[in-house]
């Protein structure tokens, strides 16, 4: 018994041992641990560093003086010219290089008046360049060019998605010169389409485009 | 067999027997407990270390490294000023075990620019036994001079301060002394914030966009080139906000390499402090690159004044019909002096006309029936009498008439008898295009909502008949070469002579236009000036407009600008005032 007791102590003694041991493990293991964190953050302030010190020099080697040099001496990229800008998924449509047939008609032109500035009666100014350089076709020419191509027996289906874009698109405020016939009918679809739909301003736009084509 | 049992004696003093088992037992649980507080230390300081230990180690490491120096970023976050680690090379002069005179003439062949005798001088003389050779080395330079294998000679590494977009906006970032002190730019007006440990690891944001600057030197660099001037500078502002989204001031310097300046020998008495030596502040723009003639240039920019007096005068009430016609048949003669129109007319012209045509007289007359105190009050507003509101310390004070005489007020209404420097004309184009409100100018890209210092100076109504009047100036007057078709330009030009001993010389010219685009809702202000160009036409309509006009198709597209052939400013209620729109 004695000697039972006297082991149990030791026991005890190595149990506490062991446990202080073990406890001694998990702190080396957690200063192994904190040290492999505290390499990994050296390691990424200095990769960052490094990406810092790659960034100023390749702005160093690209800077825009470097660039303009390139530009002028190989490249020769210009500015695009205003022209070259387009403002809706309209003009872009009419980017198809198919001369219109009758002169171009102006979009009503955007002018900001001044509260008191601009008197009502006043007539807006044309835009300087709408009317002159050709670039704004009229809806009739854009009609006429297009269904010009279709053979008149397919001229159905094709009118309809005319009359889409018809619709769609903001009436000219007055066509400049008559359309051929096609184009008028399908002008006219557009019109009574418009009318039908119950849109006040586009059959408004419709009715003073027909009373412009029987001027004409 | 027989077991015997000797019962023990018992002991003598059972008492203390008990006491020493006691104590034993005290003993081990003392031991015990020692161990328990050992095992629960260990325990307890595990967990702190996985819990607090952490965090704290993160926070004394930081992954992100903070420059010596903050970065300097555009409004899109390019960089235009940063720290690197570079290279010095510097000298032990005990260690050095070669020949000296052969080492400086090594040291000679890799570094032409300095003599052979500079570096012996470093080499040999001199009380400290430690010298640089060399600062802002390059790394080929380093090892050129490593092979020569000295062991004397070494190449700590230092922070240097690159500026990436080399001579681009050099005056508007500024630079670096070589104790890492700004000298000039925002280099110079935010040094304690650069250098500060809470705000270095956060870049300066500038309001300047890296692309129009861009723009704005090459087209204005083109332009002096082309007349042949002595300088140029150019500004643009957002009319909205106050903010510079570009500045250039020519010529410029390259902030990465600095020359000397090439200053007279023997230094003139104007140029010395109360010491004997030169006074940096006393430098004129002339003799100096690094001069931002933007801020630190004055200048009378003539004509350009001219809408600001017209303005002023429709909201003192003295101009309340355009259609009013002013005399501008003859000079006009005040007090001994002759104020005459450049491009006379010779007949009477109403206020449209007198914009268009830029006539002095009309405006003299405007002026003079409006009296000095609507005039001042308006200029005081736009802080012509004062040094701008703006972050650059090298800011220039205006010249502001001593006593403001009828002869003066009339002269002050188109620009001459009072200079101010080409930002103060800017600020004052914004807020005569924007509806009327005068914003402090700022080279800090400004925070979303942020709160503004504004003052209005002209009323909304005011602003509205001036983008007209503008407008007008650019499609039909002395502006036209300003013209960017699509992109609603408008502006003054304005052509003063420069002021020399007597009087004005003739030939030499400060040809400035003021531009906003587009003035059906003005976004930008463009100031291009140009001192002193020198070919046969050189008043603004031929020098400076044409810049304008070139700078304007270039970027009005970065800046959110499109062309719209269809859009503009409505100008037809007062065409009509206009002699040739009849």
């Amino acid at each position: 018994m004695i000697a039972i007791k006297r082991l149990q102590s030791i026991m005890w003694l190595l149990v506490i041992a062991v446990g202080a041991l073990s406890a001694y493990l998990i702190n080396l293991r957690v200063a192994t641990e904190r040290n492999a964190v505290h390499d990994m953050l050296v390691q990424i302030r200095q990769t960052r560093s490094q990406i810092r010190y790659l960034e100023a020099e390749f702005g160093a080697r690209a800077n825009m003086l470097q660039l303009a040099s390139w530009n002028n001496q190989d490249l020769g990229l210009r500015v695009a010219a205003p022209s070259q800008y387009l403002s809706s998924e309209r003009e872009l449509a009419r980017l198809d290089g198919i001369e219109p047939a009758a002169p171009t008609v102006a979009a009503p032109p955007v002018m900001t008046a001044m509260a008191d500035a601009a008197p009502a009666e006043q007539p807006a100014a044309p835009a300087p360049k709408a009317a002159a350089g050709g670039v704004h076709a009229s809806d009739f020419a854009l009609i006429r060019s297009a269904s010009a191509a279709e053979p008149p027996v397919a001229a159905r289906p094709r009118t309809e998605r005319l009359v889409d874009v018809a619709a769609a698109a903001p009436a000219p405020r007055r066509a400049a010169a008559a359309p051929d016939p096609a184009a008028r009918r399908a002008a006219r679809l557009a019109m009574l389409d418009a009318r039908l739909l119950g849109d006040s301003a586009e059959a408004a736009a419709g009715r003073e485009s027909r009373r412009s084509d029987r001027a004409n | 067999m027989a077991t015997i049992i000797a019962r023990p004696e018992p002991c003598a003093g059972s008492k203390e027997q008990v006491n020493l088992i006691t104590m034993a037992h005290g003993r081990i649980m003392l031991v015990l407990l020692l161990f328990v507080a050992v095992v629960l230390g260990m325990a307890g300081r595990m967990v702190w270390m996985g819990v607090a230990a952490g965090s704290r180690v993160e926070r004394s490491v930081g992954t992100i490294p903070v420059p010596h120096r903050g970065d300097i970023v555009d409004r899109n976050g390019v960089p235009l000023a940063r720290d690197i680690p570079g290279y010095a090379i510097s000298v032990r002069k005990d260690r050095v075990i070669g020949d000296r005179r052969e080492l400086a003439r090594s040291l000679h062949r890799i570094f032409p620019d300095q003599s052979e005798e500079h570096f012996y001088k470093l080499l040999t003389t001199g009380k400290a036994n430690w010298a640089y050779l060399r600062t802002r080395a390059l790394p080929r330079d380093v090892a050129a001079v490593n092979a020569l294998g000295e062991p004397g000679i070494e190449f700590p590494r230092e922070p240097e301060r690159l500026y990436p977009q080399r001579a681009l906006a050099a005056h508007l970032v500024g630079f670096t002394d070589r104790d890492g002190h700004g000298v000039l730019g925002a280099e110079r007006a935010f040094d304690e914030q650069l250098l500060a440990d809470q705000s270095r690891g956060t870049p300066l944001q500038l309001a300047m966009d890296v692309r129009v600057q861009a723009a704005l030197e090459d087209e204005l660099t083109r332009g002096v080139a082309a007349q042949g001037a002595k300088g140029a500078a150019a500004v643009v502002l957002d009319a909205n906000n106050g903010e510079v989204i570009a500045m250039v001031s020519l010529p410029t310097f390259n902030p990465n390499h600095l020359e000397p300046l090439a200053l007279p020998d023997p230094l003139p008495p104007e140029l010395q402090g109360a010491d004997g030596k030169l006074d940096p502040n006393k430098i004129p723009c002339e003799m100096s690159p690094r001069c931002n003639r933007v801020v630190q240039a004055l200048y009378e920019l003539g004509s350009a004044f001219k809408p600001l007096s017209i303005a002023a005068a429709m909201d003192a009430g003295v101009v309340t019909n355009l259609a009013k016609t002013y005399d501008a048949t003859q000079p006009l003669v005040v007090a001994g002096r002759r104020l005459r129109d450049d491009h006379a007319l010779g007949r009477w012209l109403n206020v449209p006309e007198a914009l268009v045509h830029s006539s002095n007289i009309v405006t003299a007359r405007i002026a003079d029936e409006m009296g000095p105190v609507p005039l001042q009050n308006a200029y005081r507003s736009l802080e012509f009498h004062q040094r701008m509101t703006f972050e650059l310390r090298e800011r220039a004070n205006t010249l502001w008439p001593r006593e403001w005489s009828r002869i003066v007020n009339m002269t002050v209404s188109y620009g001459h008898g009072i200079a101010v420097t080409p930002l103060h004309l800017a600020a004052a184009y914004g807020a005569l295009v924007n509806g009327g409100m005068w914003h402090p100018t700022t080279i800090l890209k400004r925070k979303p909502g942020e709160q503004i210092a504004s003052r209005r100076v002209f009323t909304e109504a005011t602003s509205a008949r001036m983008r007209q009047l503008l407008r007008m100036i650019v499609l039909s007057g002395t502006g036209r070469s300003a013209e960017a078709p699509g992109y609603r330009v408008g502006g003054k030009t304005g052509s003063a002579e420069k002021p020399s001993a007597g009087g004005y010389a003739r030939r030499s010219i400060v040809a400035t236009f003021a531009a906003a685009f587009p003035m059906d809702s003005p976004r930008y202000v463009v100031i291009v000036m140009m001192d002193e160009p020198q070919r046969f036409a050189r008043t603004a309509a031929y020098t400076s407009a044409p810049v304008v006009s070139q700078f304007i198709t270039r970027v009005a597209p970065l800046l959110g600008v499109f062309p719209e052939a269809n859009r503009d400013i409505d100008t037809s209620a007062l065409m009509p005032l206009l002699h040739e729109g009849r």
